[in-house]
C-alpha cells in the first residue's frame, strides 16, 4: 500500500464506502476525516457527495471545513477529486434548495436540468491528460444528478449529451479535479479514471 | 445520449437469494453477495438487493449482507426491505447503497417528502407492485393482499427519483413484460420507470425497449440466475441487429457469437474453435 496519505473530507453527506473500496482495490488507504488538521496534512483530498447543494454547504460552514479546504487547496494546491455534489459544490453559486454559495473554487454555478439524469452515458473528451490518458472517446460513466455545473470552457475536460444538452461531465484547474460522474460506479472506466488521479497525486510535486 | 439500463434484481428471503414466483413461490439460488459479484463481472448496470420478509417481520434488511454485497461490486446498488424511517435509510446507505427502495412507506408521503429532502431524490426509488384485476390495472400490496389504488393517479402525486414497477402476474412467470402497462406509464410521468417481471429470454427485453422507448431500464430477477454470463449475453443480443442505446462494454463479449431463437449461445464451428485454443489475453491490471 502507497504512503500517501488520501483524506475523504467528511461534511456529512454521501456514500464514502463505495469510494474507500474502490481506492482500496486501487491499492490506497484512505482515511475519512472532518479533522481541520487532518485535511491540511493531507497529500490528495477527496470530496464525496449525495444530496441537495444549501444542505452541503450548510454542513460545511457548520463543520468550520472551508477555510482547512481553502488552505489545502488552494493556498498548499494539494490534489483535489470532487464527486458529483462534491463537484457542484465547487462552484460559485447553485440554485438547488434555494440561491447558495458554493466553495468558490471554480468560476461556475450550478443550475437545474429539468429531470433526473440516471444511467450510464458516454463522455466526449476534451482535456485528455491527466484524468482521461487511458481511456477512449466515448467510454460510458454512471450518473444520477438533476442539477448540473455551468463552468467555463478552459475548465471542462469532458462533456456528456442529456437530451439535446451538453452537459459538463468533469473540470479541471490546475490542482483541483471533479466528475459529476461517479467513477467509484462506473465499472473499470471508474477505476481506469481513479487511477489516473492517483497516479496524478504520485507524480505531484505541489 | 444516456443509455437505458440493464438492472439484475436479487431477491432476499430467508438471507438468501431466491426466485420469487407470482409472489408466492421461492426456489434457492444461493449467496447473495456471490450472485452480485458475478452479476458486476458480466457487466450489469445496477444491482437492485431486496429482503422480501423484512416489512413483515417488523426489521430492517440485514446491513451485514449489504455491507458485503457494496463491497464486491463497483456498480450502483438498490436496496429494500424494510425501510420505515430516516435513520433507516441512512444506516441503509452507509452499509453501501446508493439508493433506496421503498415500497410500504409510499403510502405516506410526509415520510416520502422528508426523506427526499434530506438524502435527495436521486436516493429514494419508488417500489411499486401492480396486479391486473378484472382488466385493471392496481397497485397490490403485498403485506394485506389487497388491490385497490389506481396505479396512476397514485404516481401523479409521487416524487421521487426513479420508480420500480413490478407486476405480480409477471413474476416468474417467464410470458414477456408487461408491455402496456409500462407505455401507459412512461407517457405518465416523467419519473423514470424502471421494468420487472416476466423476462423469459434476452428478446422479451428487446420488445420492451422497442415498444416502449422511453422505458429508463429493463430489470429482471429470476432470469439473469438462469446461466453463466446472462448479462453478458443479454446486451450482446439486445445490441445484435439495432443498435439500442444500451451500454455494451467491458472484457466479457459475446459480439461475434450467434444465438437461438431462445437466447441460447450457438456453438461455434469446430475450425473456428480450433484457432481460439490457443489465443493469448492478457490480463487487464488498472
Amino acid at each position: 500500500m502507497s504512503g500517501k496519505r488520501i483524506v475523504i473530507v467528511d461534511y456529512e453527506m454521501g456514500n464514502k464506502r463505495s469510494i474507500i473500496n474502490a481506492l482500496a482495490y486501487l491499492g490506497y488507504r484512505a482515511t475519512v476525516s472532518k479533522d481541520a488538521q487532518t485535511i491540511q496534512n493531507a497529500d490528495a483530498l477527496i470530496l464525496p457527495g449525495v444530496g441537495a447543494f444549501k444542505d452541503a454547504m450548510e454542513n460545511i460552514r457548520r463543520l468550520l471545513l472551508q477555510a482547512p479546504l481553502e488552505d489545502a487547496v488552494l493556498k498548499k494546491k494539494t490534489p483535489l477529486f470532487g464527486i458529483c455534489l462534491g463537484m457542484q459544490i465547487l462552484a460559485q453559486e447553485g440554485f438547488e434548495g434555494g440561491k447558495t454559495k458554493g466553495l468558490g473554487f471554480i468560476n461556475a454555478t450550478v443550475e437545474p436540468l429539468g429531470s433526473l439524469h440516471v444511467g450510464f452515458n458516454a463522455i466526449e473528451i476534451l482535456q485528455k491528460e491527466p484524468l482521461y490518458t487511458t481511456i477512449e472517446e466515448d467510454t460510458h460513466f454512471y450518473f444520477d444528478h438533476s442539477y448540473h455545473m455551468v463552468a467555463p470552457i478552459e475548465n471542462i475536460s469532458a462533456r456528456t449529451l442529456y437530451h439535446d444538452k451538453l452537459v459538463c461531465a468533469s473540470i479541471q484547474k490546475e490542482n483541483i479535479f471533479a466528475t459529476q460522474f461517479h467513477p467509484e460506479k462506473s465499472q473499470r472506466a471508474g477505476l481506469k479514471l481513479l487511477r489516473n488521479f492517483l497516479n496524478y497525486m504520485e507524480n505531484y510535486n505541489g | 445520449m444516456v443509455k437505458q439500463r440493464v438492472i439484475a434484481v436479487i431477491v432476499v428471503k430467508n438471507s438468501l437469494a431466491v426466485q420469487s414466483i407470482g409472489f408466492k413461490r421461492y426456489l434457492p439460488i444461493g449467496r447473495a453477495e456471490i450472485a452480485a459479484e458475478f452479476l458486476n463481472e458480466w457487466g450489469v448496470d445496477e444491482i437492485v438487493l431486496v429482503d422480501i420478509d423484512a416489512m413483515r417481520e417488523k426489521r430492517l434488511i440485514d446491513l451485514d449482507l449489504v455491507q458485503k454485497v457494496a463491497q464486491k461490486i463497483f456498480t450502483p446498488l438498490c436496496v429494500g426491505g424494510g425501510i420505515r424511517t430516516k435513520e433507516d435509510i441512512k444506516k441503509v446507505l452507509e452499509a453501501g447503497a446508493d439508493k433506496v427502495a421503498v415500497n410500504q412507506m409510499l403510502f405516506d408521503r410526509d415520510f416520502l417528502q422528508e426523506a427526499t429532502h434530506y438524502f435527495g431524490k436521486q436516493c429514494i426509488v419508488a417500489s411499486v407492485d401492480i396486479t391486473k384485476k378484472e382488466g385493471e390495472y392496481r397497485i397490490y400490496d403485498y403485506l394485506s393482499r389487497s388491490a385497490t389504488h389506481d396505479p396512476f393517479t397514485f404516481i401523479d402525486t409521487l416524487d421521487v427519483g426513479e420508480i420500480l414497477v413490478n407486476v405480480v402476474e409477471k413474476d416468474g412467470m417467464k410470458s414477456g413484460y408487461e408491455i402496456p402497462l409500462y407505455q401507459a406509464l412512461t407517457k405518465r410521468t416523467n419519473i423514470p420507470v424502471i421494468a420487472l417481471g416476466g423476462a423469459k429470454n434476452p428478446y422479451d427485453m428487446q420488445a420492451l425497449l422497442d415498444s416502449v422507448p422511453n422505458i429508463s431500464a429493463v430489470a429482471a430477477a429470476n432470469f439473469f440466475h438462469y446461466f453463466e454470463h446472462s448479462v453478458a449475453i443479454t446486451k450482446a443480443i439486445l445490441k445484435k441487429e439495432k443498435n439500442r442505446p444500451v451500454r455494451h462494454d467491458g472484457l466479457l463479449r459475446y459480439d461475434d457469437f450467434d444465438f437461438d431463437e431462445d437466447g441460447r449461445l450457438v456453438k461455434k464451428a469446430d475450425e473456428e474453435l480450433e484457432k481460439m485454443l490457443f489465443e493469448y489475453h492478457e490480463k487487464e491490471v488498472i
